[in-house]
C-alpha cells in the first residue's frame, strides 16, 4: 500500500514545479468559462427551462468547467502511450507492482494536485461572477463527494482504457480524439445530458460520459438526489473489469520494440 | 516567382510524403468530422431549447459558424506548422530555416500541409450553405449578399492566421507559446461562432481589436442582416485583414532578428 501513496504523492509534488505556467492555463480555461456561461446567459435569459432557469444554467455551465481538470484534462492516456512507443512500458510491466494500479495511482496524485490547483481556484473565480450555488439539503453534502470522486475514477477508467489500446494501434492519438469527442458531446459539461434533441438525451445518459461532468452536476445543484449515483457507479464498476481485463490481455500481448 | 513554384514543389513533395500513410490519413478525417458534428449538434441542442440567443435565429448564428470555421480550417490546412511552431525554437530547428536562401515563413509554410483540416471549411461551407439558403428563401438576405460573405470568408482566414503568426513570433521572446495560444486562437475562435453581442463589455473590446476575430464574421453579418453597423461594415474586414498580417509579419521579423539558438 505504501508503494502506491509514495507514487501517487510524487505525482503531486512534479507538478507543484510547474504552477506558474499552470496560472497561464488556469486563466485561459476561465476565459473558456466566461465564454459558455455568456452564451448559456443570453439564450436562457428570461426563461430558461424546468430545472434550469436563467440563474441554475450559468452555474452548471461554471461548475462542469471547472470539474473539467479533474475529469477529462489527463495527460494523453495516461502516459501508457509513450512508455509503449518508447519500449519503456516493458521495464513498467516487470515490476512487482500491479500495472493497472500503479498507472491509476500515478495519476491519482495529478487529479488531487488538479483538484486543489485547478478547480478550486476556477471554481472561486466563477462564484464570484455568477454566485455559487449552496447546497441546502445535508444529504447533498455526503452525496457530492462520492460524485465527484466517482467522476474522476470513472474519468481515469477511460483514459486508461484509451492509452492502452496503443498496444494494438500504432496511433493512440485515434482513441484519445475519440474520447475527447465523446467526451465534448455526450457529458453534459456543455449541454446538460436531458436537454439533447431526441434520443441522444437518455443514450447520453446512461454512458460514461454522463458520469463526468452530468451526475455531478445535477447532485451538486440539488435537481437530482442519490439515484443520480446509480449509473456512475455502475459504470465504475464495468470499467474497472475492463481496464482488468484489458491490462491482462496487453500483457500477453506486450511486444519489445527492438533497438 | 521563383519563390512561388518553389512553394508548390515543396508542397507536393509534403502531399505525396503524408499519402504513404492512407489508412492514418483517412482515420484522422473522419475523427476531425466527428469532432465538427458534435461541435454542431451542442449549437443546434442549445437553439433547439432556446429558439433565439440575444435576438439571433439558428439560421443567423449558422451563418457566423459556417464563417467561422471556413476561415479556421483554410488556416489550419494551409499553417499547420506555424500552429506548432514553439518546438522550433525548443529544439533548435530553427537554425535549419535560416540556413536556406528564402525566407523562413515561406519554407515553415509548406511543411505538412494538413490537407485533411479542409474537410472542416465543407463542414463549415455546409451550414452556412443550410443557414444562408434559410435566409435567401425567406427574404432576409439577397444573392449579391450571400456572395459578399463567401468572399469575406475567405479573406477572413488571414485573421487566425496573424493571429497565429503573432502567436508563433513570441516564441522568439517567450521560448513556449503553445498555451498562449489558448488566449489568442482557441478561445477567440470559440467565440467568434456565437454573436458578439452575447459577451461581457471587455470580451466584446478584446474581440473587436487586439484579437479582432469580430471581422471574420460577425462585422459583416451584423450589417447584412440589419441588426446595426454601417455600410463600412462591409469594408473593414478585409482593411482589419490585412492590417493584421502586416502587424503579424512585422512582429516576425522582429523576432527573426533577435533569434539565437538552442545551446548543445
Amino acid at each position: 500500500m505504501r508503494v502506491f501513496f509514495l507514487l501517487a504523492q510524487k505525482a503531486f509534488r512534479r507538478n507543484l514545479q510547474y504552477r506558474a505556467s499552470h496560472v497561464v492555463t488556469n486563466i485561459a480555461s476561465a476565459i473558456f468559462g466566461f465564454i459558455y456561461i455568456a452564451i448559456w446567459q443570453a439564450a436562457a435569459a428570461g426563461t430558461g427551462t424546468a430545472d434550469y432557469s436563467a440563474t441554475v444554467l450559468p452555474r452548471y455551465i461554471a461548475f462542469n468547467q471547472a470539474m473539467l481538470w479533474i475529469t477529462i484534462f489527463r495527460q494523453h492516456g495516461l502516459g501508457i502511450p509513450e512508455a509503449v512507443a518508447t519500449g519503456a512500458v516493458s521495464l513498467e510491466m516487470m515490476r512487482p507492482v500491479d500495472y493497472h494500479a500503479m498507472v491509476v495511482v500515478r495519476e491519482l496524485g495529478n487529479v488531487w494536485y488538479s483538484f486543489w490547483f485547478r478547480t478550486v481556484p476556477l471554481a472561486a473565480v466563477f462564484a464570484l461572477a455568477v454566485g455559487m450555488h449552496v447546497p441546502q439539503r445535508p444529504s447533498t453534502y455526503a452525496l457530492l463527494p462520492v460524485a465527484v470522486g466517482l467522476a474522476a475514477y470513472v474519468g481515469l477508467c477511460l483514459h486508461y482504457v484509451a492509452g492502452l489500446s496503443a498496444f494494438w494501434t500504432i496511433q493512440s492519438r485515434w482513441s484519445n480524439q475519440l474520447l475527447q469527442a465523446a467526451h465534448f458531446g455526450l457529458s453534459g459539461f456543455m449541454v446538460p445530458v436531458d436537454l439533447l434533441p431526441g434520443a441522444l438525451a437518455p443514450l447520453a445518459a446512461a454512458l460514461p460520459f454522463a458520469a463526468l461532468q452530468y451526475y455531478p452536476t445535477r447532485i451538486y445543484l440539488e435537481l437530482s438526489g442519490a439515484e443520480a449515483l446509480v449509473w456512475p457507479f455502475v459504470w465504475s464498476i464495468l470499467l474497472t473489469l475492463l481496464c482488468r481485463a484489458m491490462t491482462y490481455a496487453a500483457r500477453r500481448k506486450l511486444e519489445v520494440q527492438g533497438g | 516567382m521563383a519563390a512561388l513554384r518553389l512553394y508548390a514543389q515543396l508542397v507536393s513533395a509534403s502531399l505525396r510524403a503524408q499519402m504513404q500513410y492512407k489508412i492514418d490519413f483517412i482515420v484522422s478525417t473522419f475523427l476531425d468530422a466527428i469532432f465538427q458534428a458534435v461541435d454542431f449538434v451542442l449549437l443546434a441542442a442549445i437553439m433547439l431549447r432556446f429558439p433565439e440567443i440575444a435576438g439571433w435565429t439558428l439560421y443567423e448564428i449558422g451563418l457566423l459558424y459556417g464563417m467561422s470555421w471556413i476561415a479556421m480550417s483554410l488556416y489550419r490546412t494551409f499553417a499547420p506548422e506555424l500552429h506548432n511552431f514553439d518546438r522550433y525554437i525548443v529544439q533548435g530547428n530553427f537554425d535549419s530555416l535560416l540556413i536556406r536562401p528564402w525566407p523562413t515563413l515561406m519554407v515553415l509554410l509548406s511543411r505538412n500541409l494538413e490537407l485533411r483540416k479542409i474537410g472542416g471549411a465543407l463542414q463549415g461551407a455546409l451550414v452556412f450553405w443550410f443557414s444562408a439558403s434559410h435566409l435567401l428563401r425567406s427574404g432576409r438576405l439577397e444573392w449579391g449578399e450571400v456572395a459578399i460573405l463567401i468572399g469575406l470568408s475567405v479573406t477572413g482566414t488571414l485573421i487566425p492566421f496573424a493571429l497565429s503568426l503573432a502567436t508563433a513570433a513570441c516564441s522568439f521572446w517567450i521560448v513556449r507559446s503553445g498555451d498562449l495560444q489558448t488566449f489568442t486562437m482557441y478561445a477567440p475562435i470559440t467565440a467568434s461562432q456565437y454573436p458578439l453581442s452575447v459577451f461581457p463589455g471587455w470580451l466584446r473590446a478584446l474581440l473587436s481589436s487586439v484579437l479582432p476575430v469580430a471581422f471574420i464574421n460577425y462585422v459583416p453579418v451584423q450589417y447584412l442582416l440589419e441588426k446595426g453597423g454601417s455600410a463600412w461594415s462591409l469594408v473593414s474586414p478585409p482593411v482589419v485583414s490585412a492590417l493584421c498580417l502586416i502587424a503579424a509579419y512585422s512582429l516576425w521579423r522582429l523576432g527573426e532578428r533577435r533569434y539565437h539558438s538552442t545551446g548543445t
